[in-house]
């Protein structure tokens, strides 16, 4: 066990770490957990609670010798991860002991350097600033913008702002939701069943990789499964990322075009014969040409596809392989249970709703709804509403002016939506902003006009674990605990199939001076008083999700995370009509949630098809008839009258090319992406960027070890790279391990970042594919200095229909700053040396 | 071990590392009275070492056990008036750990006491005779005796075993 | 007595990493830094080594978790002048750092390059050192290092075993690796119980093991990819 010498080196490693690091900060071990590590028995614990790094959710199982926790897992009874663990995950500890963390809550002083303070004293003053607000009826001028990945933490934010009399709240999520509003009129982004299905097409994500829940996909694809009943992955991308090496089948595509090769796919499944009649003629509105009220007939999918989208020209449309796209259509067609996932970079551009709608069309073509295997819609986590709050204590209960608040489309939008850092950074007359759990001056493509936005708020207040970019432009940086220290929850991630609350428990009291932003909006709420305090009455967080939560055991739904065999008894009972008791009263049913790590429930609601489609016919629209009222609303505010021009005329306000005609618009179609930046230079490269697996959340590359495997797959590590088909990289005369800029006029602020090349086969050619998260400027630490960051040079475009910030939206030149060291490429791992 | 002089030099507070023997006696701060405990007062060696049996180290019982007869003096000893000192201020004793074993090596109480019954007394001596506290080990941890004692015993002297 | 062996279903493996991962977590490897890593320094004891075939856009690349794959006959242990790394009675190469002189011959001789070199002491910033596992000691620098199958977790699982006077379970000892794969890919077992897991995969016509043909009879199977 521990014995001195390695307790001496722990001193000694650690003092040596702050000479030779220097940044590093000063060396911090707590006197009680020496003691321990000394003198201790060596009596070992585990413990469950949820990985709190990224949205995802994981559940882990820690390690503690004599408290002190060493080693973090998989839980393998975690129904998303079932035992599996990302790289980030792993590195949690690294994390928690990170020694640039924030340890305590920091002021800026006057002249724009930051001092130490209390959180006496800071939540004195935020929370003077908010009965100022209160108190003369401006609650408006407050906002709050989050990324933290738990539902419940959501309410309570949106409840804060709602009693002080503001609209001004916003998450910021992955995927968008509108393709999914506007086919299957839901606001959210449905489930696929990955776990009972046999084969998986992912359009553009990196389902191994990337999307919210990636080790659940793996986990329900392959780790759950025996051998002879794996779902095979069909990847279309422009990337070969590992994901895309592992699929039994890729379609290699240019940037921006998955939806001219998914329709493709549609046309073969179409003109074949081969697509869900049944479904089709059930469930499903726009797929043969219609008649619309004034006796017009309508355009409608199948003649879409069969006239525009032929193999041919969806594989030249993609720079794709016809073939390729037929094998995937018959493919598709002669499996069981398929099912058609969307993301990643298919979502990042400008036709990103149109691709989505494509991609989702193949499985209403599939007839993929409602089946094992298929699109679910998870149920309903039933938690304790809750409880209404007078807004006669001197709030409002809405914004007292009827607006929608500064995160809704401004009323001159062609999108449905804004972005939320971009409204931010658009906002005027805010007096007072709160960011949590999120760092959109780093990772958004409109991150610095955020940080110009943040200077002209009189008070922005961030709750942050290390001083990042966002925190380091706030007036008041708040330390927030890390999810080993704290309480907290997680809600089912996007795209996941059934519906599950994973409790995080603290395993260790906070190494330092910091809260759980939760529960420091409690005691804001305590402080100003009034209208706040009667709508925020808990005490403390956890007591929050103890209420919140016991809704869960009164509903008799669901059960608390169990091994595999109580789960199957679950399902036998659920499916006759049964309702599976927990055990044990509110406390015994809390103590067994945080024990285990959460609770879930498999079971779906069948054959509610009033709750899978909410569009205005109640069925699947191929045809989206309230893309078509907004495409004609735009059109009408623009001056036309009649029903017909009015939507040319809302089109053309998008600055779409249509083909065929209007009609064209409200169906899934091929959009091509705009780019912009280098022209159409011959040299020029559609810059990619991409989140590798190493990247996920925003501070796991507060771990050494993280950025040293950082690019495992290509062989690179503490370093930006930049993926270069052999003969794009031919073309510009570059090498592997050649270090380049890649250049553009297209952003506002600034031009160029660096990467080394690195040459993939497989990679489409003209695509420039580089990592994001690396290029820090403020987390401190070992990952300051470390890389560039792509994000910095995008232009600023959008997604033409939902308004979400693109960001393959930029063309960019390399020009080569230094030729790689004679003898050849070295692998990063070698050993010899 | 010179690094090792300097970083002690910088930092006394450090826990000081020992070699493996000494050749002269530690001074513990309390001098303890192993043979009243146990002869005179029938204590089991778990019942103040509490983990010999279960975990990887035994422990070195601190105020947190002793205060549970030494909250106030049973004697007249004045070595017992320091120990009543120090549960007063809740004060650690700064007991000095007299067998070691390096890093690289994994010894446990468990696997030697409890699965291999090996009584206290052939590592630690007589223990229950010693009116004096512990200054040097009875028995050296060196990789001879520990191969010895294995090789008598018939327990296995593959090296994974132990080095870790 | 045990003869420990490992297989890695190259047919369930996503490449995701978590295998590098949670070995550097549970083995207390260190980062070695940008200069390092530059020098080809950094090291893993589980690494995914990229193999790849073609050039153009139909190119394939494969990734294959390599580690130290614990030969029933290691060249490794023939050029130890010192009898630091040696094969123990349960199958792990053993390497033992506190007789290792850093000659670096085992090294050499490795056809699989699965050993490293600690070229300088391993830097640990700020608080990173309490989180070591306390059952792997930490290495200085001048000394060769690799899997060691997680052997402190078969000596745990063989100590529960004899507290409770029985034998070790196939599928009781789960190296850090396996434990953390969320594809399953890679079972561990005991080759000599044809009950185990691992040997029922090693029997597999899929199977093979790396460099068969040098004679140094791996104890890491590989399971072929499928179509």
């Amino acid at each position: 066990m521990i014995f001195e010498r390695r307790d001496f080196l722990k001193l000694l490693g650690g003092t040596v770490g702050t000479v030779s690091l220097g940044s590093c900060g000063r060396f911090l071990v707590p006197d009680r957990m020496v003691e321990q590590a000394l003198r201790g028995p060596g009596i070992e614990r585990q413990v469950n609670t949820i990985c709190g790094l990224c949205e995802g959710g994981c559940g882990v199982t820690v390690r503690l010798v004599d408290d002190l926790p060493v080693g973090l897992k998989g839980n393998s009874r975690h129904p998303l991860n079932r035992g599996g663990l990302c790289p980030v995950g792993q590195a949690g500890l690294e994390v928690l002991y990170a020694p640039n963390r924030l340890q305590g809550p920091l002021r800026r002083r006057p002249e724009g350097s930051f001092e130490a303070t209390g959180w006496e004293e800071a939540l004195t003053e935020i929370a003077k600033s908010l009965g100022d607000l209160q108190s003369s009826g401006n609650g408006r001028r407050a906002a709050f913008l989050h990324g933290e990945p738990g539902q419940l933490f959501d309410d309570l934010a949106r409840r804060f702002m709602q009693a002080l009399g503001s609209a001004n709240v916003a998450r910021r999520r992955g995927e968008t939701v509108l393709p999914y509003r506007l086919a299957q009129g839901i606001d959210q982004v449905p489930g696929f069943d990955l776990a009972n299905s046999d084969l998986v097409l992912s359009v553009g994500l990196d389902l191994f990789e990337d999307g919210a829940a990636p080790i659940h996909a793996v986990s329900a694809m392959v780790g759950s499964r025996d051998q002879a009943n794996r779902a095979s992955l069909i990847h279309i991308g422009s990337r070969l990322s590992p994901s895309a090496t592992k699929a039994a089948e890729r379609l290699a595509v240019a940037p921006g075009t998955h939806a001219a090769a998914v329709l493709g796919i549609a046309h073969v499944l179409v003109r074949e014969g081969r697509y869900d009649r049944n479904f089709v003629a059930k469930h499903t509105f726009g797929f043969e040409d219609w008649t619309d009220d004034r006796g017009e007939t309508r355009l409608g999918f199948r003649r879409l596809l069969l006239e525009q989208y032929y193999p041919d020209r969806a594989a030249q449309l993609s720079g794709s392989d016809p073939r390729a796209i037929i094998r995937i259509a018959r493919r598709l067609a002669r499996a069981e249970r398929p099912v058609v996932i969307c993301g990643g970079e298919a979502t990042s551009t400008s036709n990103a709703t149109w691709t989505t709608l494509a991609a989702h069309a193949l499985n209403a073509l599939l007839g993929a709804f409602d089946r094992p295997g298929g699109v679910a819609l998870p149920s309903t986590v039933p938690l304790t509403p809750l409880p209404p709050f007078s807004a006669a204590d001197g709030a409002p209960a809405q914004d007292g002016t009827g607006h929608s608040g500064i995160f809704a489309a401004p009323t001159d939008s062609t999108s449905f939506g804004i972005d939320p850092v971009e409204a931010l950074a658009g906002a005027d007359e805010l007096d007072v902003l709160f960011l949590s759990g999120t760092n959109p001056v780093y990772d958004s493509p409109a991150g610095s006009d955020l940080k110009k936005a943040l200077e002209r708020i009189p008070l922005v207040v961030a709750f942050s674990s290390f001083l990042d970019e966002t925190a380091a432009a706030a007036d008041i940086v708040l330390p927030v605990s890390l999810f080993l220290e704290t309480w907290q929850e997680s809600t089912t991630p996007e795209g996941v199939a059934f519906s599950v609350l994973g409790v995080s428990q603290p395993v260790v009291s906070p190494l330092f001076d910091s809260r759980h932003p939760g529960d420091a909006l409690l005691e804001l709420a305590r402080r100003a008083g009034g209208g706040l305090a009667t709508a925020l009455p808990w005490s403390s967080y956890e007591a929050y999700l103890k209420e919140r939560l016991e809704g869960l055991r009164t509903s008799g739904q669901g059960s608390v995370i169990s091994g595999s065999f109580e789960e199957s008894w679950v399902h036998f009972l659920e499916e006759r009509g049964w309702r599976f008791l927990e055990s044990g009263d509110r406390e015994a049913f809390w103590q067994g949630l945080a024990r285990k790590g959460g609770w879930w429930n498999p079971v779906l609601a069948r054959g509610d098809w009033n709750r899978m489609f909410r569009t205005s016919t109640g069925r699947y629209e191929f045809f989206s008839l309230e893309l078509e009222r907004h495409l004609e609303g735009l059109g009408r505010s623009a001056g036309e009258s009649e029903p017909e021009p009015a939507l040319r005329r809302g089109i053309e306000s998008l600055g779409l090319v249509i083909e065929a005609s209007v009609d064209e618009a409200c169906l899934p179609h091929f959009e091509p992406p705009r780019l912009a930046g280098s022209g159409a230079a011959a040299d020029a490269l559609t810059l990619v960027p991409f989140r590798p697996m190493t990247g996920r959340g925003d501070i796991g590359v507060a771990s050494p070890m993280l950025l040293e495997m950082y690019g495992y797959p290509v062989l690179s590590g503490w370093q930006t790279w930049v993926e270069l088909a052999p003969e794009t990289a031919h073309q510009l005369h570059l090498d592997e391990g050649d270090q380049v800029t890649l250049e553009t006029e297209a952003s506002p602020y600034e031009s160029a970042f660096e990467a080394v090349v690195k040459i993939e086969p497989g990679a489409v050619a003209g695509a420039a594919h580089v990592p994001c998260g690396l290029g820090r400027e403020g987390l401190g630490g070992a990952a300051d200095g470390v890389g560039d960051n792509p994000v910095r040079i995008l232009a600023r475009d959008r997604d033409s229909v939902s308004g979400a910030l693109a960001t393959v939206s930029t063309r960019v030149r390399s020009t080569l700053i230094k030729k790689r060291a004679r003898g050849g490429a070295r692998p990063l791992v070698g050993g010899h040396g | 071990m010179t690094a090792a002089g300097a970083l002690f030099a910088l930092s006394p507070s450090s826990p000081l590392p020992q070699p493996d023997w000494l050749p002269w006696r530690i001074q513990q701060p309390i001098a303890f009275n192993h043979n009243v405990h146990v002869e005179e007062l029938g204590f089991e060696c778990v019942d103040c070492h509490l983990y010999a049996l279960t975990s990887v180290r035994a422990t070195i019982p601190n105020i947190e056990n002793c205060a549970d007869c030494h909250e106030e003096a049973q004697t007249e000893s004045p070595e017992e008036a320091k120990l009543v000192e120090y549960i007063a201020a809740g004060e650690k004793v700064p007991w000095r750990k007299i067998y070691r074993v390096p890093d690289h090596v994994y010894f446990s109480h468990r696997r030697h006491a409890s699965i291999g019954a090996i009584e206290c007394e052939v590592c630690h001596g007589p223990i229950a005779e010693q009116v004096k506290p512990v200054g040097r080990p009875y028995w050296r941890p060196t990789m001879d005796n520990c191969m010895e004692c294995h090789e008598e015993s018939g327990a296995s002297n593959d090296c994974v075993y132990c080095h870790d | 007595m045990a003869r420990w062996g490992m297989a890695i279903d190259l047919d369930r493996c996503t490449g995701c990493g978590n295998c590098m991962a949670a070995c550097h977590q549970e083995n207390n490897l260190a980062a070695v830094g940008p200069e390092q890593t530059e020098q080809s320094r950094a090291f893993h004891w589980i690494r995914l080594v990229r193999e790849v075939s073609g050039s153009d856009a139909h190119a394939t690349v494969r990734y294959t978790p390599t580690l130290c794959v614990q030969c029933d006959d290691p060249p490794c242990v023939k050029v130890c002048p010192v009898h630091a790394t040696y094969l123990s009675e349960e199958g792990i190469v053993g390497q033992i750092y506190a007789r290792c002189i850093g000659c670096r011959y085992c090294m050499a001789a490795c056809p699989y390059n699965a050993k490293v070199f600690n070229w300088y002491e391993p830097e640990w910033p700020g608080e990173l050192k309490k989180k070591s596992n306390p059952d792997v000691s930490l290495r200085s620098h001048g000394v060769v290092e690799k899997c060691t199958f997680c052997h402190h977790r078969v000596n745990h699982a063989r100590e529960q075993a004899r507290a409770e006077d029985r034998e070790i379970r196939d599928g009781e000892v789960v190296p850090a690796c396996a434990e953390s794969c969320p594809a399953q890919a890679i079972v561990f077992g005991d080759l000599d119980d044809p009950e185990s897991m691992v040997s029922a995969r090693a029997r597999s016509p899929r199977a093979y093991r790396p460099h068969e043909d040098l004679g140094t009879r791996p104890k890491v199977f590989y399971l072929e990819e499928q179509e």
